[in-house]
């Protein structure tokens, strides 16, 4: 089990969907167009996709450590 | 001559490739692995820097505070003649904050993933309807040019059905884009369709103002110009970057998509008996193909990049394309792998700039691209891929023509 904490910030957010596209079991959009996450959705079961997210986040507003 | 980037008269910077069309230029990589950024000399003699490394492109992406995007800071580099006459026009990716942000953020909720996933039936509609005119006015061994076919008007028609404009504007469209994305047009000419564009995005605002429908212009200009947050000019230069930003690229892209698919044909088949590598295979097109190639800024206080310094005043060309083929980030970068697992690749740029309608752009490969190969399972290029003639003198690469077959 995974002991990393997913963390995500709203203000730094511009909303391009970038983590929707590589981790969508993990990432959503709130109707404002910010990060979410998806409620249940288990970073560790997709972690690659996850890694990617994070890595490709445009202003680096994930982090997952 | 030396090589090095502190040179005092810098080699040009060319964009023309080499013999496989789809790479980019060879020397890129040449200098990439000399070093991460380097100097050059541009079109009209002054000398800029370009970013070739993925670790330095991100950089320069990343720190818009300093790499500024607005082509009247001092330094900003322009990569030919049409570019350089475009200069004055204030569209989104040519903004820096607070401007560019509150425009951003009045057509952000527009671009959420889901809403456009949801416009999926519409794209696959547009799709099929031209997949079928192509089917009853091809005789079996008559090419078919695909651009004129499918890579045009897919992201045209979509357009124009975002926006909420009549498809027949479509036309006016693409030739005032022709004009302004020409390399040598001249600068009268550039301006002259720069002004026509404004002007229609400038009715569109008025008309949606009168008399809103159900359509992005018209929650744009209820939402951000009637409430007073965005000028009507702001709406009207926001909608004509909407424009920009989704009708070349997306054409190009699904030109080259099917290019570099046809020259895959195991990858091809494995995609068609398993569409659920679709998602995959479109995240390594893009980074593949990077039709997006270079993008501009200007450095407004000295920074360290990748251990270079960049002086303020000094322009930089980020060079996506190279980025997209950094051997220390993508294994055997050159080879196409719909298996790919490596880092998110940059063909959409990076940091706050990045591409705002991606979504749309995924979507709508991933309906065209599934749909060409179901109805054309034998669909075979009607030239040798080293014919296709190549437009690499843009900072938007690509064909402008692409005779196909759709059967053998």
């Amino acid at each position: 089990m995974s002991a990393r904490q997913l963390g995500t910030d709203r203000e730094t957010c511009i909303g391009s969907g970038n983590c929707v596209q590589w981790a969508p079991a993990v990432f959503d959009q709130d109707d404002d167009g910010r990060v979410a996450l998806v409620p249940g959705g288990d970073p560790d079961a997709a972690a690659a996709d996850v890694e990617r997210a994070v890595a490709g986040c445009p202003v680096s507003a994930l982090w997952w450590e | 001559m030396t090589s090095t980037g502190t040179a005092a008269h810098p080699e040009p910077l060319s964009l023309a490739r080499g013999e496989v069309k789809l790479d980019p230029p060879t020397h890129f990589g040449r200098w990439r692995s000399e070093a991460p950024l380097r100097r050059i000399t541009l079109w009209n003699g002054e000398t800029a820097w370009v970013a070739l490394s993925y670790e330095a492109v991100r950089a320069v992406f990343k720190d818009s505070a300093r790499f500024r995007s607005e082509p009247a800071t001092p330094g900003f580099p322009t990569i030919n003649q049409a570019d350089s006459a475009s200069k004055g026009a204030a569209l989104l990716p040519m903004l820096d904050p607070p401007a560019h942000t509150a425009l951003r953020e009045a057509v952000l909720r527009e671009f959420i993933v889901k809403r456009i996933e949801s416009l999926r039936p519409e794209a696959a509609r547009i799709v099929a309807g031209l997949l079928d005119a192509m089917a009853s006015a091809a005789g079996p061994a008559d090419p078919v040019d695909l651009i004129t076919a499918l890579a045009a008007p897919v992201p045209a028609t979509f357009t124009c059905l975002l926006l909420g404009v009549p498809l027949a504007d479509a036309a006016f469209f693409a030739e005032c884009l022709d004009v302004r994305f020409t390399p040598t047009s001249a600068t009268e000419a550039v301006y002259g369709a720069d002004d026509r564009l404004r002007r229609y995005f400038r009715d569109l605002v008025t008309a949606r103002a009168a008399h809103p429908r159900d359509d992005l212009s018209s929650r744009l200009v209820t939402g951000s110009v009637l409430t007073g947050k965005l000028s009507a000019e702001d709406a009207a230069a926001l909608l004509h970057v909407l424009l920009i930003g989704g009708f070349d690229t997306t054409k190009q892209m699904i030109a080259l998509s099917t290019v570099t698919l046809l020259g895959h044909r195991p990858q091809l088949a494995e995609l068609m008996a398993a569409p659920a590598l679709w998602r995959g295979a479109v995240q390594e097109l893009l980074r593949y193909i990077s039709v997006a190639q270079v993008e501009r800024r200007a450095c407004v206080a000295d920074t360290e990049v990748c251990g270079q310094l960049i002086r303020a005043g000094e322009g930089v060309l980020v060079l996506l394309g190279s980025a997209n083929r950094d051997p220390d980030v993508f294994g055997d970068p050159d080879r196409f792998d719909i298996h790919r697992r490596d880092l998110p690749h940059v063909a959409f740029g990076h940091g706050i700039h990045q591409c705002l309608g991606q979504p749309v752009a995924r979507m709508l490969l991933s309906v065209t691209l599934p749909a060409l190969f179901a109805r054309f399972p034998r669909l075979s290029l009607a030239v040798p891929v080293e014919e296709l003639r190549f437009r690499d003198d843009r900072s938007l690469i690509g064909v402008s023509e692409l005779p196909v077959r759709t059967r053998p």
